[in-house]
């Protein structure tokens, strides 16, 4: 190689540690925060009674909107847990957009759907709706059938019907606990500027499914599935808690968020463009509220729970890191002018410039970084005793945040009852940075190129069922 | 940078990586036992708890059927155990009738020295407990702490300690909360409310005072507008006819008008006829359930004029005020029609309520 091309690669070199630096400094802090912040919230809730909070008359009411598409495996237990929830005031609906396999027909056998017009409160585009249905076993489910559109798409034409102030996203392949809603919805009580608020996602792969509860929970025996309990505890106990503490927080899972209906109707729903919808609206509800000076809180709240199934094999989780790159960049790239604008605060300073420099490029960046030591291996170029100090440094700093996140999952939360499964979760924490990591930022780098490519499509997603035992 | 970095000065990075590599492995490590050592402690003391509350039931469950005096739970208790007991004992505490309740408060009296004298005016979260639990398990006897928590910074502990006061019923612990209505200001209408209702018959009088004066902030008034209808209060009704007639405030008018439809009659009906043609969409909405259940079937003319209203809201509203009023015929004939919303129509009159 020429003179130029090692001063090249040094470049690279320093973009890639001072990537690392920032990036795990980052994680650092939001970890420090995560920590003060969940031992705070563990002692509010024991100074509290939720039960108490809602006893009297007086909470909002909340429509539970859940996108369906090809679920006919899972539907009717979803749904029947949905309608076993707390909350006093509640209605659901599923919102079925173009299923292909029996989903229609497992909910109507299961729950006597009857069709009844819903009369328009919104009136965001959406693919055509070819039906509305409410049940007569439980008369505050309601079915609404329509044309693929996606998911965005099926969460609009259900929020065009919507007629409570508030309403929650949930995915058609999630479980809620049943206190779920009422604690979700706790932020929107006690501060009335809360205009959205999310729970915590959590692996149900391994975990004992009875009548819609998960009653023993426990780590997948799938070994990547174990890889995404551990991370899923650093993404939400760790990230969330973390950017929630510092008022920045730019993401609300899709999975399992409640909003309050007027602004989001008025900022336009939920967009149809990108596959990263859940960012795409927070991140646009950030800057509806500033634009228009409107005062506002969005909320992470840890302790209610909406148990998901994540993939258990490569190609899944692949194309599912892929997408969620893409929604990434597309959502990131859509708001741009936020990016370094102090008219955002936080949300312009700080959240957007850590999104786009180091998770958005943060692939392109560890991938070069890969390329690069393996080329300065390669050709003897480094010191190897640098070479493997720096990969130590990775190693440890990687595993120490995931050794963070556990110790805080026991902190407050103790969900893994057995001490075998918490000593996994640290051997895992170890693992992880020697192949997992790896396999997430090839995918997450094919999210990119696919970005950049035009790449739309979600993917043929695989379901498996709820491990689900019938009461004795 | 690292190759660069190696032919400049290699010792100082190098023991800089070193340095950071041996910290962070000290710290995962260092974690890693302190969670399973907390793992270790959590299930002995969740053992511990099981075992003692295994015996304290049986005996709470005796002293509530009078087998033994509340007395005598300060002997079965450990000194380390009091805190826990109380812990214990407000977990019954909103769920048992009043004699058991009683009993109850005199169980724990013995024991709420000690959660006084624990109290941490430092720490919010655990100040917030100790309030909630003197002031669900000793209000009478420690009135004075729980006014104090009161002016606190931490909203957690001011929500916690007028929870306490406003339930109690007493007019004076009212009092002691309606006169810092800068508690209610950051929560939303519905939980203040609630706070509000949650105060009992003896609060009534004053809410009422207070929704009629006009020299209170509007939040405030709309607060006890909504604490009434909880309340179910008829006598508010005239009052609720005199602020409908001079206030200004949509939300404020809002809550009014549905006080009205829960505790008036059809002598109120004028001015709700009023607020049937407001400008605000929500007003008018909310005037024509009003008018649902105040009014009569000589109303339904009026109710159809509010079903072509712009507003859908306005619309849903009026036709289920019309299948409410035995307009079902009107609402047929709307379903069958050529009308832009006879698909409301439709649904009004075939939707299932729960």
């Amino acid at each position: 190689m020429s003179a130029i091309g090692w001063q090249v690669l040094d470049v690279v070199n320093a973009i890639v540690l001072t990537y690392f630096a920032l990036l795990n400094s980052f994680y650092l802090l939001t970890t420090l925060a995560a920590f003060t912040s969940l031992r705070v919230h563990a002692r509010r809730l024991k100074a509290l009674d939720i039960k108490d909070l809602f006893s009297a008359a007086g909470v909002p009411a909340v429509t539970v909107i859940v996108p369906t598409h090809n679920e006919e495996l899972n539907c009717v237990e979803v749904t029947t847990a949905l309608l076993q929830l707390t909350y006093p005031r509640y209605e659901v609906i599923i919102a079925n957009d173009g299923s292909v396999d029996a989903t229609m027909a497992r909910l109507q056998e299961a729950f006597d759907l009857v069709a009844v017009p819903r009369a328009p409160t919104a009136a965001i585009p959406t693919a055509e709706v070819s039906g509305e249905f409410q049940s007569r076993t439980d008369p505050r489910l309601w079915v609404i059938d329509k044309v693929n559109g996606g998911k965005s798409d099926a969460i609009n034409a259900a929020l065009n019907v919507c007629r409570t102030p508030l309403f929650g996203v949930v995915d058609s392949d999630s479980l809620l606990e049943r206190d779920a809603l009422e604690r979700v919805v706790r932020p929107f009580i006690v501060d009335a500027s809360t205009i959205a608020s999310g729970g915590i996602i959590r692996i149900v792969n391994g975990c004992k499914v009875e009548n819609g509860k998960v009653t023993d929970i426990r780590l997948p025996r799938n070994l990547l599935a174990r890889f995404q309990v551990l991370e899923y505890l650093r993404a939400f106990l760790a990230g969330r808690v973390g950017w929630s503490v510092l008022n920045a927080s730019l993401i609300i899972s899709g999975a399992f968020g409640v909003f309050r209906r007027s602004i989001v109707v008025d900022a336009g729903g939920f967009d149809r463009q990108t596959v990263g919808e859940d960012m795409e609206l927070v991140v646009r509800l950030h800057r509806y509220c500033r634009d228009k000076d409107i005062p506002y809180r969005i909320y992470f709240v840890p302790d209610p729970v909406a148990w998901t199934a994540c993939p258990e094999t490569l190609l899944t989780f692949g194309r599912q890191r892929a997408r969620w790159q893409r929604g990434l960049m597309e959502s990131l790239w859509k708001h741009r002018s936020m990016l370094g604008n102090p008219g955002y605060g936080r949300i312009g300073m700080v959240a957007y410039p850590y999104f786009v420099l180091l998770e958005a490029l943060g692939p392109v960046i560890e991938f070069l970084g890969y390329s690069g030591f393996l080329i300065a291996v390669l050709s003897h170029r480094a010191s190897t005793l640098y070479i493997v100090a720096f990969l130590m440094l990775a190693v440890v700093f990687g595993t120490t945040l995931s050794v963070a996140s556990v110790a805080l999952e026991e902190l407050v939360f103790r969900r893994y009852q057995r001490s075998r499964d918490l000593l996994r979760l640290f051997v895992l924490a170890v693992l992880e940075n020697v192949g997992y990591r790896q396999i997430t930022t090839y995918w997450r780098m094919h999210g990119v190129v696919s970005y950049f490519c035009g790449g739309k499509a979600w993917g043929r997603v695989e379901r498996t069922r709820f491990r689900t035992q019938k009461a004795a | 940078m690292i190759t660069t970095a190696a032919a400049v000065q290699p010792n100082w990075m190098l023991f800089g990586v070193v340095l950071c590599t041996v910290l962070l492995f000290a710290a995962a490590l260092a974690m890693a036992a302190y969670t399973m050592y907390l793992r270790l402690v959590n299930q002995r003391t969740a053992e511990r708890w099981r075992d003692l509350e295994r015996t304290w039931e049986p005996a709470l469950a005796k002293i509530l059927s009078g087998h033994y005096s509340p007395g005598t739970a300060l002997n079965g208790v450990r000194r380390r155990d009091r805190l826990r007991f109380v812990d214990f004992l407000l977990r019954y505490a909103t769920g048992l009738p009043g004699d058991d309740q009683a009993i109850l408060v005199r169980t724990a009296s013995g024991f709420l020295k000690d959660v006084a004298h624990s109290i941490s005016y430092v720490d919010n979260e655990a100040y917030a407990h100790s309030i909630h639990a003197l002031g669900t398990l000793g209000l009478e006897t420690f009135k004075a702490e729980i006014v104090t928590a009161l002016d606190h910074h931490s909203p957690l502990v001011n929500l916690v300690a007028a929870r306490a006061l406003l339930r109690s019923g007493r007019r004076d612990s009212i009092e002691a909360v309606l006169r810092r209505p800068a508690l209610f200001k950051n929560w939303s209408a519905s939980f203040a409310a609630s706070m509000l209702a949650a105060a009992g018959p003896e609060a009534v009088p004053l809410l009422r005072q207070i929704l009629g004066d006009t020299t209170r902030p509007d939040w405030l008034r709309t607060a006890v507008a909504e604490a009434l209808i909880d309340r179910n209060d008829g006598a508010a009704a005239d009052i609720a006819v005199e602020v409908l007639q001079e206030a200004k405030d949509s939300e404020l008018v809002i809550a009014t008008l549905r006080l009205l439809e829960r505790t008036g009659n059809a002598g109120h009906t004028p001015v709700v006829r009023q607020r049937c043609d407001s400008p605000d969409f929500a007003i008018r909405a909310n005037a024509v359930s009003t008018l649902a259940a105040l009014g009569s079937s000589s109303d339904l003319h009026q109710l159809r004029r509010h079903f072509d209203d712009p507003s859908g809201w306005v619309a849903i509203r009026a036709a289920w005020a019309m299948k409410e009023q035995s307009g079902d015929e009107v609402l047929r004939n709307l379903a069958t029609s050529h009308h832009p919303r006879a698909n409301l129509a439709l649904q009004v009159l075939s939707e299932q309520t729960s």
